[in-house]
């Protein structure tokens, strides 16, 4: 049985849990809930976890059931065989990034399909493994992975028309050349 | 494998030691090591991520979920979620008078004593961890600690000093930065050494002599010198962390 306090738990993950929440709903009021439910059912339930290397996991695990059980259309991820990314992606140096605020990449996350997003925020955020990711979703690992190099190859995608956007990389960086 | 193979595979590589003993990374990573492009490849995509993830943990919070979160604490019988947020939102009015209150009498009820200290650094090396910096000369480690205005932990026993592979990761608790060192040595042995400067511990042990203790499982030795609070923390047995002190 793990034993942590409510309090530990909530000041370690709220910040991470409220990102992930706001990632799939783009709501920041829909974000707050999730994140609330999420600790809630953690202070109701949390005893039941045995390993407490797996809080992370079961945290985030929590959180997007809650979130897919809220948009009553439970439609399930199909299932895609491990295949290999097939043109190269755009390129778009951690420089150009770094230019960027954090919203801005938020907004350029959100538009990326959630089917690709959920992996990549669950990578980037909380720097789960492929195979933390797969037991989160209840997808095979093979398809994380898959999702995950397609996922950046749209997040770069979309970060690049973000970066030509900035007022800042316009001003400042010669516009990255197109692919 | 061949190199579209690998640069798929390592898409999904977090660049630490963690996915390094992988099996499943070994091989794209050993042809990464054969092959300069597929390495300049690898090493501008881990760049790149790392720069979202920065980006992306910068997104702010908005003020007061904590205590909105914190308020929510049950004591009786589990009610619905959905229920529970009916009278949640009355709640939630009156802790924010209460945490408005708080913050006017100067009052915080966080624990930030040492025991609550050691408990949540122990937690955080519990699960996956991701480094800001590695390198195998430790002293590159403090210049990149000291870069940060991080503490730079300089009373390094001399046999953990040793340890092959350094990183380090920068964090926070009670708002006073701490400095994580991570010694990775042979067989994936790690040894966790947090620095906090004193002043935000006041009621650590002053004693420049470790002081062993276990805790949830974990070894650790604490000690104090020039005003920096020490915490090793480890799975090894208190016998081999003593070898290192």
């Amino acid at each position: 049985m793990v034993d942590l306090d409510f309090e530990q738990v909530v000041d370690m993950h709220y910040g991470t849990l409220y990102r992930f929440a706001y990632s799939l709903t783009r709501n920041s009021n829909e974000a707050c809930d999730l994140a609330q439910e999420t600790c809630y059912i953690w202070a109701t339930k949390g005893h039941q976890l045995r390993d407490p290397s797996k809080l992370k996991a079961w945290l985030f695990t929590t959180l997007f059931r809650q979130y897919m059980s809220a948009r009553r259309h439970e439609r399930r991820f199909p299932h895609e065989e491990v295949s290999s990314v097939a043109h190269e992606l755009p390129p778009l140096p951690a420089t150009v990034v770094d230019q960027l605020d954090g919203d801005t990449v938020m907004a350029a996350l959100s538009e990326v399909d959630e089917i690709y997003r959920v992996p990549l925020m669950l990578f980037y955020l909380e720097d789960l493994s492929y195979k933390e990711i797969a037991e989160t979703l209840g997808v095979a690992i093979g398809t994380v992975m898959s999702r995950l190099a397609r996922g950046k190859e749209k997040l770069r995608e979309r970060l690049a028309v973000s970066a030509q956007a900035s007022p800042a990389r316009r001003a400042r960086v010669i516009p990255l050349p197109s692919s | 494998m061949d190199s579209q193979q690998a640069r798929f595979i390592l898409q999904s590589y977090r660049g630490d030691a963690r996915d390094a003993a992988d099996p499943h990374f070994a091989e794209a990573l050993r042809q990464a090591d054969a092959d300069p492009a597929l390495a300049a490849w690898l090493a501008e995509e881990l760049e790149r991520d790392e720069a979202v993830r920065r980006k992306l943990r910068a997104v702010p919070v908005p003020e007061g979920l904590r205590e909105r979160i914190l308020s929510q604490r049950p004591t009786g019988p589990v009610a619905s979620a959905r229920s529970y947020r009916s009278w949640l939102a009355l709640a939630a009015t009156v802790v924010l008078l209460a945490a408005v209150a708080a913050v006017w009498l100067g009052r915080d009820r966080r624990p930030v004593d040492f025991v609550h200290y050691r408990a949540q650094m122990i937690e955080i090396v519990q699960g996956p961890m991701r480094l800001d910096y590695r390198h195998l000369e430790l002293a590159e480690v403090q210049r990149w600690l000291a870069e940060h205005q991080a503490p730079v932990p300089t009373a390094i026993p001399t046999a953990l000093g040793q340890e092959p592979d350094v990183g380090c990761r920068q964090l926070m608790w009670n708002n006073r930065p701490v400095a994580l060192v991570c010694f990775i040595g042979r067989g994936d042995r790690v040894v966790h050494l947090f620095a906090i400067r004193r002043v935000a511990l006041p009621d650590a042990p002053d004693s420049a002599a470790p002081l062993f203790a276990s805790v949830n499982g974990w070894s650790t030795a604490t000690w104090t010198q020039d005003d920096i609070v020490y915490l090793l923390a480890s799975r090894l047995e208190e016998s081999a962390l003593r070898k290192l002190l």
